[in-house]
């Protein structure tokens, strides 16, 4: 032992090049190493030498499953010099169900979601385990808004040495997007909301995600002569600017690798081009890195997130719903394989930093904050995994798939989100929603697959082997999967579908203008249309030598029975009749109140049902009656129409109601 | 004869660049605390950043004398300055050199640290904070208080709410 005193101007050279957990444990060594270590000139010592060094460098993994749905864990995973991943060890989440937005120095910024409740965002160093949830911000709606919408982003300002939360508002009049967006902005020095008087250059955000560098938030957005361009807000100056991006053919995405801005090309199912602007702010400098071809990777040209170089640089590090590696020269990709890692996780890239140390403990006992932890899932075991969410785009569909779980209710004002998903873990998307418009979505390389699968399945369901269970389950996971990509791919409607993602607003529509179904059959009968927003659909997809009887016996009661839960009970039957992988596992609660009983074969369905009510007058939004009735049958047909040629099957429409409106 | 006059040519002018550069790197002669006196040329001797300024400074014509650094230390430090002299060493062998001279008993190491403290080099200061850093990293805040002969401060309570607060940090 060395046992001389060393001088603190030494310690304060030693200590930075330490990790953060023996830093963490040094607080007590005494108080001038306490206040040494928690000095904002340590912390940012510290941290420039992370940088350097990039020591401490961990990837934090949050599980994407969400069945079931309150247990989706937080791993830690070491990322050594060699690019090589350690062993992914679970760490605390400061809150439950929190997803991960971005991420920069260490920190990541989460995001909080929950249907009828208001969004939170907190800041989190999970290497030091501290938190910090940020104050609500009201919006400044404008008057005719009836119906508003965030986007957030988190990045660091060098001007200022701070972090910061950007939150765009955005506001629809009607159905129509509002030329007026509300900017704020968030630091995390001065811990409070600060709004942007200056108004966007632009008509509307594209991209889900800000993207974060050089003191700038950056956004893929359509101007108002329907150019899409790369729109920066730069923190120091608070000033908007637009940079043109390389000509693209898909769906444009923007991200940050390596210190760049890059730009994203995902061209359905073909290729997706990527990217680099090598100089900031030059848009000359627009260079193609690289380019991935259907057939380099094992799976669907998607939007894959790149994270890091390798050390070499000659690979990329990506994120689909797990991680690979890309490598540059030979073009192709390889999966990381590591048996600690959850199935499917959503990456954040951390750095070993003191920043918030002055944050929030995240011990498990102010974990479950009050109104934050989630209702207690009663058969989660029985449940087979199914749907994935990667991302809060799909935090709708993950609530009707929510709801169709646990059972409807009808006093839940469920508006837009329809959706609909077979035996097979496959994706029907149909959307009918609150102006007749219709959407929908079948994803060919899905149907494909969906349909070697009808012809190998057995006829009996009973006599379902294991294998055939097992590759039940890989379709499920392939749908799932699809289904996690499906908002970022969509080439027909990527618009539509990252707003419907993250459109938490909707139910801030059904707030203000909603009915509960009690009030909306106090409604005398003939006037109910007006109220009307959109209907029930029941489709079910049967093989051509399925019986149809039973199935449309059932419809019969679905429609007879609008009593509310006890049909919701039994359309979540149905959900788990689609779904259940095992026959012979849980009992059902009664035979009678399967809408297609157990023995019957497997069937597909497209089960989607979903009710708002919207005051259209107090949108002033005059409809004729009748109108809504004759679109939505139109659009269901079509629907219908596609997802049966696309699946080579028969389809028989059994049901199609207004079901409120049954005048 | 045609080939020896042509090295004659060379050979002159290159003899004499050498004298040059050796006439301008002189000796200086250092002074340990323990009195023992080191000659070392200049080149070698001016990577410490001290040394240098006396140098410059015109004050280096005698003996300088270094009170804060024995001759063991002194030793090896100059050891350290002769081979980052050459900056022509390829890095591998440097790098190798390196690992071999700072794999020391802390006791040296942390002579080491303090003699380039004060000696001020930079390049050995943060080779050698770097392996201190590495042999602190698993320590108890018990062994960091003996390493460095910090007496500790916080009341018992106070340093308990430390732990608590942190206490995955603790943790193996």
């Amino acid at each position: 032992m060395m046992s001389h005193y060393v001088p603190l101007e030494l310690i304060n050279s030693i200590l930075p090049r330490l990790p953060v957990k023996s830093l963490i444990r040094f607080l007590c060594v005494s108080k001038e190493w306490s206040a040494l270590i928690n000095s904002s000139n340590f912390i940012k010592k510290q941290l420039n030498h992370s940088i350097e060094t990039n020591s401490d460098r961990t990837l934090i993994l949050k599980e994407t499953y969400i069945n079931p749905p309150l247990q989706s864990r937080f791993f830690s995973v070491p990322y050594f010099d060699n690019d090589q991943f350690g062993k992914a060890v679970q760490i605390y989440q400061p809150l439950h169900n929190w997803d991960i937005l971005d991420f920069c120095h260490g920190l990541v910024c989460l995001l909080y979601y929950k249907y009828k409740e208001k969004e939170d965002i907190a800041i989190w160093n999970p290497l030091i385990r501290k938190y910090r949830k940020l104050p609500r911000e009201p919006i400044g709606e404008p008057e005719s808004s009836y119906n508003s919408f965030f986007r957030f982003g988190f990045g660091y300002d060098p001007s200022n040495d701070d972090y910061k939360v950007v939150r765009i508002a955005e506001f629809y009049e009607g159905p129509v997007l509002m030329d007026f967006f509300e900017v704020k902005v968030y630091s995390l020095k001065s811990q409070c909301w600060k709004k942007i008087e200056k108004q966007l250059p632009i008509k509307e955000i594209w991209s889900m995600q800000s993207v974060s560098l050089n003191g700038a938030f950056h956004w893929i957005v359509e101007q108002d002569d329907g150019l899409k361009s790369i729109l920066a807000f730069d923190l120091a100056s608070e000033k908007f600017q637009l940079y043109r991006k390389p000509l693209n053919e898909g769906v444009p995405i923007s991200d940050v690798l390596g210190g760049c801005l890059c730009f994203i090309d995902v061209v359905d199912e073909t290729y997706s081009d990527f990217w680099l602007m090598k100089e900031y702010g030059d848009e000359s400098s627009w260079t193609r890195i690289y380019k991935i071809e259907a057939g380099a990777v094992p799976w669907n040209i998607d939007y894959f997130k790149p994270l890091l170089f390798s050390k070499n640089g000659k690979k990329v590090l990506m994120e689909d719903v797990s991680l690979f590696w890309y490598d540059l020269e030979k073009k192709r990709g390889k999966n990381v394989k590591n048996q600690s890692f959850p199935k499917r996780f959503k990456t954040a890239t951390c750095i070993g930093s003191l920043l918030l140390l002055d944050g929030v403990d995240d011990g498990p006992t102010l974990a479950d904050t009050a109104g934050l932890t989630p209702p207690p899932y009663p058969t989660s075991q029985s449940r087979p995994p199914s749907i994935v969410r990667r991302f809060t785009t799909h935090l709708g569909l993950v609530y009707l798939v929510d709801l169709i779980r646990n059972g409807f209710d009808f006093n839940t004002e469920f508006d837009d989100v329809e959706l609909g998903f077979d035996a097979y873990g496959s994706v029907l998307a149909a959307e009918i929603d609150a102006y007749g418009s219709t959407e929908y979505k079948v994803k060919p390389q899905y149907t494909r697959s969906h349909g070697n699968v009808a012809q190998t399945k057995p006829k009996n369901s009973q006599t379902r082997s294991a294998v055939q269970r097992s590759s039940y389950l890989e379709k499920i996971e392939s749908g799932s999967r699809l289904l996690s990509s499906a908002p970022l791919t969509n080439g027909a409607h990527p618009r539509r579908w990252s707003r419907r993602g993250f459109d938490l607003s909707r139910r801030r529509r059904t707030k203000y203008s909603g009915f509960t179904l009690e009030e909306l059959m106090n409604i005398p009968a003939g006037r109910r249309r007006k109220y009307h927003d959109d209907v029930t659909v029941i489709v079910i997809m049967l093989g051509t030598n399925q019986r149809t009887s039973k199935a449309s016996t059932c419809i019969d009661l679905g429609i007879d029975e609008i009593a509310g839960k006890a049909r919701a009970a039994r359309l979540a039957e149905v959900v788990d009749d689609g779904i259940h992988l095992s026959p012979q596992g849980a009992p059902r609660p009664s035979e009678p109140s399967s809408l297609i009983s157990r023995s019957s074969p497997p069937l597909l369905w497209v089960c989607l049902s979903v009710t708002s009510t919207v005051d259209y007058q107090r949108l002033s939004f005059e409809r004729g009656s009748g109108f809504v009735g004759f679109v939505d049958a139109v659009a269901l047909l079509v629907v219908v129409g596609f997802i049966g040629v696309a699946s080579g099957r028969w389809l028989v429409i059994v049901g199609f109601v207004g079901f409120v409106l049954r005048e | 004869a045609i080939q020896s006059s042509r090295f004659s040519c060379v050979g002159f002018p290159l003899a004499y660049i050498f004298l040059a550069c050796k006439k301008k790197s002189m000796a200086l002669k250092l002074k340990s605390s323990d009195n023992k006196i080191f000659e070392v040329e200049e080149l070698v001797a001016v990577q410490s950043e001290t040394i240098k300024s006396l140098v410059e400074d015109g004050c280096a014509n005698n003996v300088i004398p270094l009170p804060n650094v024995d001759s063991k230390t002194l030793e090896l430090v100059l050891d350290w300055c002769k081979n980052h002299v050459d900056v022509k060493l390829d890095e591998e062998k440097l790098k190798e050199y390196e690992d071999k001279f700072i794999e020391v008993d802390l006791a040296v190491l942390y002579d080491l640290l303090m003699a380039a403290n004060y000696l001020n080099i930079k390049d050995l200061l943060n080779r050698a904070s770097q392996k201190v850093a590495d042999m602190l990293k698993g320590k108890k805040p018990e062994q960091i208080r003996e390493t460095f002969n910090i007496v500790n401060d916080f009341s018992p309570e106070e340093e308990e709410e430390i732990r608590k607060e942190n206490l995955w940090a603790f943790e193996e």
